[in-house]
């Protein structure tokens, strides 16, 4: 199992091809902008959706082992899914976003991203 | 059915009857979503809203991550129906694959003997396969027939039409996953 999940970013860059070809001295070279996916800057959310299936224990269980909360932390944020509906597990960069989003649908919670507001 | 784990973390299974043997079996339908859209999706849900990811972002994840999920669950399966092939009579301590060959005389003659119980060992570690793949089964039990609900309507109406056994068979993987949950996996 792949320990870690990164989505696959096309290479935007052109800058290999410009060292195949060294311009002259006097020559203006105009860098081509890179284009930038700004959802990876902002910060997202790991939310975990409330079932009537998954029992409270394995929720609380599954919550402390993927993200390392003491049993207090991950008990009220499982109380939380419980009794709210949903409840934020965890928010930063996407990348480790998506890890633990795949973490935790690997162990059955109904687990989705949302960009942080 | 008894459960109980041994000191290497093994898990024996005896006096399994007829109809938890064959819940045992039918996981693997059970925990199938097939072409059971809100199965499928409960099971591998769509991690991002369609507003805030692209289409190809979404292809990723399905390519990658669902496809990874499905074959970690399949693995599970494989292993659970693995040990399930072990299962022994506990009277004979003979494996089921000779029943099909008992004539008349001998089905007569069973019919007046005890009831046939079954054992087998889960090993240690399979026992993250036996909950991930029970576990599935509810899951997709709740999205085709609303298993979890309790409510007394609901109840009445599955045994008006005759399909109670779900009904215990969700309860008995309920019972068990509760059981793995605080016997083996804390």
């Amino acid at each position: 199992m792949r320990s870690h999940f990164t989505l696959l970013q096309p290479v935007r860059s052109s800058l290999f091809r410009m060292a195949a070809a060294p311009p002259s001295e006097t020559e203006t070279v105009v860098l081509p902008r890179e284009e930038v996916d700004e959802s990876l800057d902002v910060p997202w959310s790991v939310i975990v959706q409330n079932d009537p299936v998954n029992l409270m224990g394995y929720v609380t269980m599954i919550i402390k082992r993927v993200f390392g909360y003491p049993e207090e932390t991950a008990r009220r944020m499982m109380l939380d899914v419980h009794h709210k509906g949903k409840c934020v597990v965890w928010t930063g960069a996407r990348e480790r976003a998506e890890y633990y989003v795949q973490q935790l649908q690997s162990a059955q919670l109904l687990a989705t991203l949302k960009k942080a507001s | 059915m008894h459960c109980q784990r041994q000191s290497d973390g093994s898990v024996l299974l005896r006096h399994i009857n007829a109809f938890e043997y064959n819940t045992f079996w039918e996981l693997q339908s059970l925990a199938d979503p097939a072409d059971h859209l809100d199965a499928k999706n409960r099971l591998y849900p769509p991690p991002y809203l369609k507003s805030e990811a692209s289409e190809e972002t979404r292809n990723d994840w399905d390519e990658f991550v669902r496809t990874e999920l499905e074959l970690q669950l399949g693995a599970s399966m494989t292993n659970v129906l693995a040990d399930l092939d072990k299962a022994i009579h506990e009277t004979t301590g003979e494996t089921t694959e000779d029943e099909d060959g008992e004539d008349d005389d001998e089905a007569e003659e069973e019919s007046k003997a005890p009831p046939t119980r079954w054992t087998f060992t889960i090993p240690a570690e399979h026992v993250e396969d036996w909950f991930r793949t029970m576990n599935a089964a509810r899951l997709v039990m709740s999205q085709r027939y609303e298993s979890h609900r309790t409510d007394f309507n609901y109840v009445v109406a599955a045994v008006n039409s005759g399909s109670t056994s779900r009904l215990v068979q969700y309860e008995l993987l309920t019972s068990l996953c509760d059981w793995w949950l605080q016997a083996l996996m804390r």
